[in-house]
């Protein structure tokens, strides 16, 4: 069911890459996760200067807690950016600290999750978000670079 | 003032005209006032001083000389006036007396035997009614001892306004200098001093007589002494230095020896010499003492006169006293202001080392949020892997073993929440508002009844229970209590869970009232510590950290919260919130 979009999940544990990946595939849509470690990694995949390494994700899994740039820092920047502040962000972290929740909202996240420890819970979760953000939503059309048209 | 002795008189003879008696008795009377009489006849030529004047025997008495005695004249009369004071006499009695004009004068006489008295004359003049010559009358009164009761009156009112000065620069809180500078200045003036000092005495020390100079003053210093001496009343010195005496005894010390009061003096080059001196100690009965030194009175110093000055002797104790008072308070104030800001230093530190702490806390929880979390989820996730991905090869036992290792993800996960909670629970702010506990716990037990569809349980409920608190909180604890209840009546039939209210006299105490397996009252105490639990996992799952949640909760809201229960009988908690909510 891939559909030519794609997931970007930022996040830099492994193990949990792997179950993501997991959960993706048994709903079939694993081939359309690429996967930055790091929010620095996140930023340049998704600004970087040549057109032909610059990805456009359909939607994007952040995790928080990151090293180098936080998640929240990254979603600042994807916001701040006119070529990336439409893509559509879902947080996505363990953490239900309030404060986490309001900054994420108020930087402009569009959805945020919490991850169950039940991975049973877990995949489910994951499916139903590359479902949604993969064949249902609409996604918005690529925003040119600082103006300049490719 | 002693009784004077009554002159003896020749009695009046009984035989004696009426005349003669009544001379007699007038003569008495003026003899009993001590007013003397004279006359003098004017022959109109020649000295006025060598007019004939009669003395009676009264006058002779007043100016000291035997009534025999053949001086009976104005001029000797003059001649017992002291020089200094014949001039003003003579200004006013010489020209009354030619002119005819009666007339009042007074002045001081120097009597033979050496006694200074103060004398006042009045004269007038008549015509003899029996021979028509034109005389003049007068009388001397000695008034020394109304003088003397008029300068010791003015006297003392110098020394009282002295005193009530100084009392009053003490009260507008003046300086030591200034309160005792006003009284040095009115004791200067009172003795005709030229100098003088008013010091505390310390003590002995090193063998010398310690001294705080309080003022010193004096009327012949020129700046230079002025000011040294000004320097140095707010150090110690010891007594040598000014007055060089013996050292201070009990009672008053005078010198009024010239050569021995400059001989003890260890005075600044240039000071005036010193003639005589007095030192008066004083103390206060509350153990403050002092001296009053005083120097160079134009006559010296008299033995009565520290008698005179009792008052401001004890005035300068008591002011000594309370200046000493003052200072010892202000010094108990000054330590009280250091010892405030020491605390509030100490507040500032502590507040700032707890909101680090909380900031750890914060971060910790942040950790155990995230960190702690992450890997569990991976262990549940690869355990289910390995089930699925190869199940099938696995013997039943493993598959078990995979399984219970899930479970016990979920109890950690649930673990790691509560603890959350808990220490969520002490870091948020509390938002009070009026909340009604049994609506509340209404919409709770609806919750229970969902999630346990095949539990039967009696829930009874006080209509309308107010309270006052955070609502998030609250539904914290009542969430809490009956998860416990409903935990607790299992197996129960029926189950039977009361929630309600007690009004004491000065609290109002809610209970929760189960009849479920209650607990061992023995072990009470653990019931709201972290992860005390009373009974096994098996029979009845949890984590052990709900009720010390729900006692921090109420403990934020400056309530308690207890228990009360026998095995196998139910249990009851109870909980108050702040007094007057």
């Amino acid at each position: 069911m891939n559909t030519g979009r794609t997931i970007l999940l930022v996040e830099d544990n492994p193990s949990d890459v792997e179950l993501t990946r997991r959960a993706l595939a048994r709903k079939q849509i694993s081939n359309s996760m690429v996967v930055a470690n790091d929010g620095e990694e996140a930023l340049e995949m998704l600004t970087a200067r040549e057109s032909h390494r610059r990805i456009y994700p359909a939607v994007i899994l952040l995790d928080l807690n990151l090293p180098k740039v936080s998640g929240l820092e990254v979603l600042r920047r994807l916001r701040a950016d006119t070529q990336t502040r439409l893509i559509p962000v879902v947080v996505l972290t363990t953490s239900n600290e309030e404060r986490d929740i309001t900054s994420s909202y108020a930087l402009g996240a569009n959805s945020y999750i919490r991850k169950s420890i039940d991975f049973v819970a877990f995949a489910d979760t994951i499916a139903q978000l590359g479902r949604y953000w993969l064949t249902i939503n609409e996604p918005p059309p690529a925003q040119p670079a600082n103006g300049v048209v490719n | 003032m002693p009784q004077p002795q009554l002159p003896i008189l020749p009695t009046p003879d009984p035989a004696a005209s009426l005349l003669a008696r009544g001379e007699a008795a007038a003569a008495l009377a003026l003899r009993l006032v001590g007013i003397g009489t004279w006359e003098v006849v004017p022959d109109g030529i020649g000295d006025i001083d060598a007019w004939p004047m009669r003395w009676s025997m009264e006058t002779c008495r007043l100016l000291g000389f035997e009534p025999t005695e053949e001086l009976q004249s104005r001029g000797a009369l003059r001649r017992s006036i002291v020089a200094e004071d014949m001039m003003a006499r003579d200004a006013i009695a010489d020209p009354a007396w030619r002119q005819r004009r009666p007339y009042t004068a007074e002045y001081r006489v120097l009597r033979p035997d050496g006694a200074l008295r103060n004398i006042v004359e009045q004269a007038h003049v008549f015509c003899d009614p029996v021979d028509g010559t034109e005389r003049i009358f007068g009388i001397l009164q000695d008034i020394t001892d109304r003088r003397q009761a008029d300068q010791a009156l003015r006297g003392y009112n110098l020394l009282l306004r002295g005193i009530t000065r100084a009392q009053s620069r003490l009260i507008a809180g003046r300086s030591r200098q200034e309160t005792f500078g006003e009284l040095l200045t009115c004791l200067l003036s009172y003795t005709g001093s030229e100098f003088g000092f008013i010091g505390e005495r310390l003590g002995v020390f090193e063998r010398a007589e310690q001294l705080q100079l309080c003022a010193t003053a004096g009327t012949g210093w020129d700046a230079p002494i002025r000011d040294y001496y000004a320097g140095r009343e707010q150090s110690r010195i010891t007594l040598g230095e000014w007055a060089g005496v013996l050292g201070l005894r009990d009672g008053p010390f005078i010198c009024n020896t010239p050569d021995a009061a400059n001989g003890t003096s260890d005075l600044l080059p240039g000071h005036p010499p010193v003639r005589n001196y007095m030192l008066i100690p004083f103390a206060h009965d509350y153990g403050a003492r002092g001296v009053i030194g005083l120097a160079n009175a134009p006559s010296g110093y008299s033995p009565r006169l520290p008698g005179r000055l009792d008052a401001v002797l004890n005035t300068c104790a008591s002011l000594i006293w309370a200046y000493g008072a003052n200072e010892r308070r202000q010094r108990a104030e000054a330590e009280l202001v250091s010892l405030n800001a020491e605390l509030e230093q100490r507040i500032r530190r502590r507040t700032a080392e707890l909101e680090a702490a909380n900031g750890e806390l914060e971060s910790f929880s942040y950790s155990v949020s995230h960190d702690l979390r992450a890997p569990l989820r991976g262990i549940d996730g690869w355990s289910l892997a390995l089930i699925e991905d190869y199940g099938p090869n696995l013997p039943e036992q493993a598959q078990g073993y995979l399984r219970q290792v899930r479970e016990e993800v979920q109890q950690m996960g649930r673990l790691i929440e509560d603890l959350l909670e808990m220490s969520r629970v002490t870091r948020v702010d509390l938002a009070t508002q009026p909340v009604d506990l049994a609506a509340m716990a209404a919409q709770i037990v609806e919750g229970l009844c969902r999630r346990y569809p095949d539990r039967d349980v009696e829930f009874t409920s006080a209509a309308d229970l107010k309270a006052h608190g955070d609502p998030g909180l609250l539904r914290v604890v009542l969430q809490n209590i009956l998860d416990n209840a409903w935990k607790f009546t299992a197996g129960r039939s029926p189950a039977r869970v009361e929630l309600g209210v007690r009004a004491t006299l000065n609290e109002t105490v809610y209970f929760v009232a189960d009849n479920g397996a209650g607990f061992d009252m023995n072990y009470a105490g653990k019931l709201f510590s972290p992860f005390r639990r009373l009974h096994r996992q098996s029979e009845f799952p949890g984590t052990g950290v709900g009720l010390a949640t729900v006692q921090r909760i109420v403990r934020r809201h400056g309530g308690r919260i207890w228990a009360e229960s026998a095995p196998g009988k139910g249990a009851t908690f109870f909980f108050t919130l702040a007094s007057g909510t």
